[in-house]
């Protein structure tokens, strides 16, 4: 019995420890499933379209609205206020809601709380339409007709009405892509010409002495010049004509609180009728959203439209980045595993980079504005580009530099686990190279190399995990709210190592902290959000199945 | 191979170069050795012969320097910092600390099977050709030669003919091991060093590497590191037992377990030593 | 998987075939030179008798050196003991020839003419013991093996009246003072030729125990019974 009592003891005391290191490690889970979880629900909840609602309101209690006595809108928030208790009753909290009313045009705000008091009647007219407008985000109202060009209506109890709408907002995007197809690609393919003219110009001269041929050149660039600036007027204003259309045809719809207000087709994206939606309609309703978050440019200061440009932008720096950061860091590790003797010299090295991998990723921008942009950028236009001078072409923020300076920031993850990974090697495997005949640095590359390429991954995918989530250093060097055009595209030489672009962390940042709403960008925020996350899961992923593949492949030898 | 230049040979240097004209029986001649890692001297005095086509076991407790004198054959010791030795190797007549021989080409002589099969993260077949691949030599027909030669003679051909492009981490492990010794006759070796080749490795798998020693010595002159006396007695023809880095007793395998002179041998192989 | 060792043991079993060809070739000759009277035999069975000695040693010198090699099991272990025992009744098989054969020739050289009894059939029925005893050790045979000490059983009984007759004839008060030394030594003959039965019995025991590990010495199925 007493032995038995003895045992029960032990198991016990060995019980409080479990528990206790269960509990960091639950701590640690339930923030992390918390975090991501707000962040989920919160980010996909953007792009579930929920019933609007019309509140009868007591004009008396509520401020801002003038005398409106009705509005429309999608309930975003019910809480209790704070901060300000019931006169008539201290104890008892008032509730109040917050609604996304929209029409931002009219009201000149797109949210509002009002206090449950001030509500008289709550209702879901089946008739409200939301409009996604080019402008001033969406519009919450009845439809009442629609005017052709030709002065035709029709009105919106017309069972064509729908049909109607949808093939004149059909018929807009197709122009309005026409329009960007001339101003973008034929128009920016003039203006190309036009600036390769000014620098073959700026040559010319630039010549202390001007030939006969110069001359005849010169006066060849003015022929082409005007031939070129004719063109583009002509495509100008044909771009124009087609803007002009997009007037044509007018929306007039009213609001709840009763203003009519008239809005050509042209500024309506889409449309739908969210109180007449079944699940399967929300859920079509809720998939072209995504879909047009993730492949539509943004629009009105970033807070609509899609991240696109982000993503891309994003996608490709970790990856230009990942291809920096690699063959530096499996170099480094390669000379201080393999070679270095290990002497003070190879120990204060070995500090040095544990400690770089510390600094605050700020300096690393500095740092990468001081050296790549305005050092090697500076040297390289000089060198490359002193036409365009002064417009800087490399000499200024651009993804090349913006990689570069994450790559640097990332090498020591990367020297670190690359060395690790050298490390487990065994030695058996390299003196059985050597004792093949092979030299050291055959060994190396033959055997060593191959088989630490897993825990090389490794280390890849730790900098990839930190690079991509990182926003400031990138301020510095090239990310930019906007970016006019994607870093690669179809355009000679195809990959611009040279611009500027977006990013989805800057985007967060900029979304957060930077837009004139921030009421209107939040739910941008979490949708965003929680794009980078998914997005730097997903790289990982590719990077781990990568890895797993080699493991299979290279795996150790035990038996 | 800086390190290798670290290494003294001071006295062999000194000695006037008389080539010992290489016999049957002298093939691999150790004269006067001694070594020592930095300053712990692990190798004391040895004199031995060991002759061509035959196998040599090295024997002995743990530590007492049979590795260390299998890893100086082909100068694997050199890798270590600080070691360095006295005396003199010769394999076939040649010094190997002759320095107008290359520790590269030195090791090209001399084929070298571990203790744990450690084939390369390759396909089988570029483990066997490995050898060939690192000398510069690329050409298919003869890379597929010798591939097909070595496994055959390694008794590994039938069983991986079909599958040579397959990763060597396939492999069991006794056909890994046989792959390592494939490989280590890929280049025509004239001696192949074992260090404990079937520690690792089940009895069947033992059994045909045993099987596989027995035929390589119609080819090679062979030397084994072995823990496993039956082993030793099975396959070799000459035994060595070391102690505390001093040659005890070297004689025919039949007469060191049979009658062995030496009262500490006759306790090691009898295993009643320690 | 076939061993290089494997070699070794095929040696030692065709060395123990070749001695057992040996005694019974000797053996017989042994008798056939004591029932043609002819001296040549006597001295072909003597000289053969060397060879058994050499292979008797070859073959003790062998299993020491495997079991001290090859560290041997299971039926690798059991063919050594066999061999080892085998070996040595063998030899004395061998032994007893010679002995047969010198008596045989101190009889042939006293002149002796009389009848010799059932002593070829003893000779006949030893020798065959002895070759089937190796037939089973060759071929595995286990129940001819088992079968062999009953027939050793007749070689006894056939010596036992051999012997009452020769007892009786010497005894009788007819018997010739001058072939009495001749019937004496026609006695040992007989008796050397029970002790070859007997021999070739203790291989079949022995062959049983290689072939299947039981040691049935001393138990009634080792006597006949």
């Amino acid at each position: 019995m007493k032995d038995l009592a003895q045992q029960k003891q032990v198991r016990v005391k060995g019980e409080i420890a479990v528990w206790f290191s269960s509990l960091g490690l639950a701590l640690g889970l339930v923030m992390i499933v918390a975090l991501l979880g707000i962040i989920a629900y919160n980010g996909i909840s953007v792009f579930w379209p929920k019933r609007v609602v019309q509140l009868e309101l007591d004009t008396s209690k509520v401020e801002g609205l003038g005398n409106r006595s009705a509005i429309a809108g999608v309930i975003t928030s019910q809480q209790n206020k704070s901060g300000n208790k019931s006169l008539t009753n201290p104890t008892e909290p008032v509730e109040e809601w917050q609604l996304f009313v929209g029409n931002k045009d009219q009201f000149g705000f797109s949210y509002k709380y009002f206090d449950q008091s001030a509500i008289q009647e709550v209702s879901q007219p089946e008739g409200l339409l939301i409009l996604e407008r080019a402008e001033y985000g969406n519009a919450i109202a009845y439809p009442v007709s629609i005017t052709y060009a030709n002065g035709d209506t029709v009105l919106a109890d017309d069972p064509h009405f729908k049909s109607s709408l949808k093939a004149l907002i059909q018929e807009c995007h197709d122009r309005r892509e026409k329009i960007r197809d001339l101003e973008y690609n034929e128009i920016g393919a003039i203006n190309k010409e036009l600036e390769s003219l000014r620098l073959e110009q700026l040559k010319i001269e630039r010549k202390s002495e001007l030939t006969d041929s110069d001359r005849e050149s010169l006066s060849r660039i003015e022929n082409d010049r005007t031939r070129f600036e004719s063109s583009f007027e002509t495509l100008a204003a044909q771009a124009r004509g087609l803007r002009e259309h997009q007037e044509s045809s007018k929306l007039l719809y009213r609001l709840a609180s009763g203003e009519e207000v008239t809005l050509s087709i042209g500024n309506i994206y889409s449309f739908y009728y969210p109180n007449q939606l079944g699940f399967f309609g929300r859920v079509s309703i809720f998939v072209k959203h995504i879909v047009g978050f993730l492949i539509d440019e943004p629009r009105e200061a970033n807070t609509e439209g899609g991240v696109f440009p982000a993503i891309f932008g994003t996608f490709v720096m970790t990856l230009l980045m990942s291809i920096a950061v690699t063959p530096f860091g499996v170099l480094a590790a390669i000379y201080l595993r393999e070679y270095a003797n290990d002497g003070f010299f190879v120990r204060s090295v070995r500090i040095a980079i544990n400690n770089l991998a510390g600094v605050p990723s700020i300096v690393f921008g500095v740092f990468g504005l001081g050296f790549f942009v305005y050092f090697v950028g500076g040297t390289i236009d000089q060198l490359f580009f002193s036409l365009k001078l002064p417009t800087p072409t490399f000499g200024t923020g651009g993804i090349i530099w913006a990689s570069l300076t994450l790559a640097l920031m990332t090498v020591p993850v990367v020297i670190v686990a690359a060395e690790e990974a050298l490390a487990s090697v065994s030695r058996g495997i390299r003196e059985s190279s050597l004792a093949c005949g092979a030299s050291k640095w055959q060994t190396i590359q033959r055997v060593v190399l191959p088989a630490s390429a897993p825990g090389i991954l490794t280390g890849m995918i730790l900098a990839m995990a930190r690079g991509a989530g990182e926003v400031a250093p990138l301020m510095l060097v090239g990310v930019v709210k906007i970016a006019p055009s994607l870093p690669i595209d179809d355009q000679f030489p195809f990959i611009h190592f040279e611009r500027k672009f977006m990013h989805l962390g800057f985007h967060i940042y900029d979304l957060g902290f930077q837009s004139p709403d921030s009421e209107a960008s939040m739910p941008m925020v979490f949708a965003t959000t929680l794009l980078l996350i998914v997005l730097i899961v997903m790289l990982n992923l590719v990077a781990i199945m990568i890895r797993n593949r080699l493991r299979r492949k290279y795996k150790t030898a035990t038996f | 191979m800086n390190k290798d230049t670290v290494t003294e040979s001071l006295p062999a240097e000194e000695e006037s170069p008389e080539v010992l004209a290489p016999t049957e029986e002298n093939y691999i001649a150790v004269k006067d050795y001694n070594f020592w890692y930095g300053k712990a001297k692990v190798l004391h005095d040895l004199n031995m012969e060991m002759p061509k086509q035959r196998v040599t076991a090295l024997i002995g407790p743990s530590g007492c320097g049979k590795s260390t004198l299998l890893r100086n054959f082909n100068r694997m010791n050199d890798l270590v910092i600080e070691a360095h030795h006295k005396g003199d190797i010769t394999i076939g007549g040649h010094s190997i600390y002759d320095p107008l021989i290359e520790v590269i080409s030195l090791r090209k002589r001399i084929g070298m099977v571990f203790q744990k099969s450690n084939p390369f993260p390759k396909s089988i077949y570029e483990n066997v050709v490995y050898s060939l691949r690192v000398a510069g030599k690329n050409k298919k027909s003869l890379l597929d030669e010798v591939a097909e030669k070595s496994l055959r003679a390694a008794a590994l051909w039938d069983e991986v003919k079909d599958r040579l492009g397959e990763s060597a981490f396939s492999l069991s492990g006794g056909q890994m091991q046989r792959l390592c010794i494939a490989r280590a006759i890929a280049n025509e070796p004239e001696v192949i060093l074992m260090d404990e080749p079937c520690s690792a490795l089940d009895p069947v798998a033992t059994a045909k590497v045993e099987e596989l020693i027995n035929e390589l010595k119609q080819k090679y002159t062979i030397v084994i590191v072995t823990h496993n006396m039956q082993q030793a007695a099975r396959v070799s023809d000459k035994t060595a037992f070391f102690f505390l880095g001093k040659l005890i007793e070297y004689n025919d395998t039949k007469e060191i377990f049979l009658n062995p002179q030496n009262e500490q041998t006759e306790a090691y192989v009898s295993g009643r030593f320690g | 998987m076939e061993r290089f060792f494997d070699e070794n043991l095929n040696q030692l079993r065709t060395n123990l075939n070749r001695m057992a060809e040996l005694a019974y070739a000797n053996v017989n000759t042994a008798v056939q030179a004591l029932v043609e009277k002819d001296l040549d035999l006597v001295k072909k069975t003597l000289d053969a008798d060397e060879e058994i000695d050499e292979l008797n040693k070859w073959v003790d010198q062998h299993v020491v050196e495997h079991i001290t090699l090859c560290s041997p099991v299971a039926s690798d272990v059991r063919l050594l003991y066999t061999a080892i025992k085998g070996s040595r009744d063998l030899e004395r098989a061998g032994d007893e020839a010679t002995s047969i054969a010198k008596r045989a020739r101190k009889i042939i050289r006293s002149g002796y003419s009389d009848e010799l009894y059932d002593i070829p059939r003893l000779g006949e029925m030893a020798t065959t013991q002895i070759n089937d005893a190796m037939g089973c050790f060759l071929k595995g045979d286990l129940e001819s093996a088992r079968a062999l000490p009953a027939k050793d059983k007749k070689i006894d009984k056939l010596y036992k009246k051999i012997d009452k007759q020769i007892n009786k004839q010497i005894s009788s008060s007819d018997a010739d003072p001058k072939v009495v030394p001749a019937m004496i030594d026609l006695l040992f003959i007989s008796k050397s030729l029970e002790r070859v039965g007997d021999h070739a019995s203790n291989i079949a025991l022995e062959v049983v125990y290689y072939l299947t590990g039981d040691d049935i010495r001393h138990t009634d199925e080792a006597k006949g019974a």
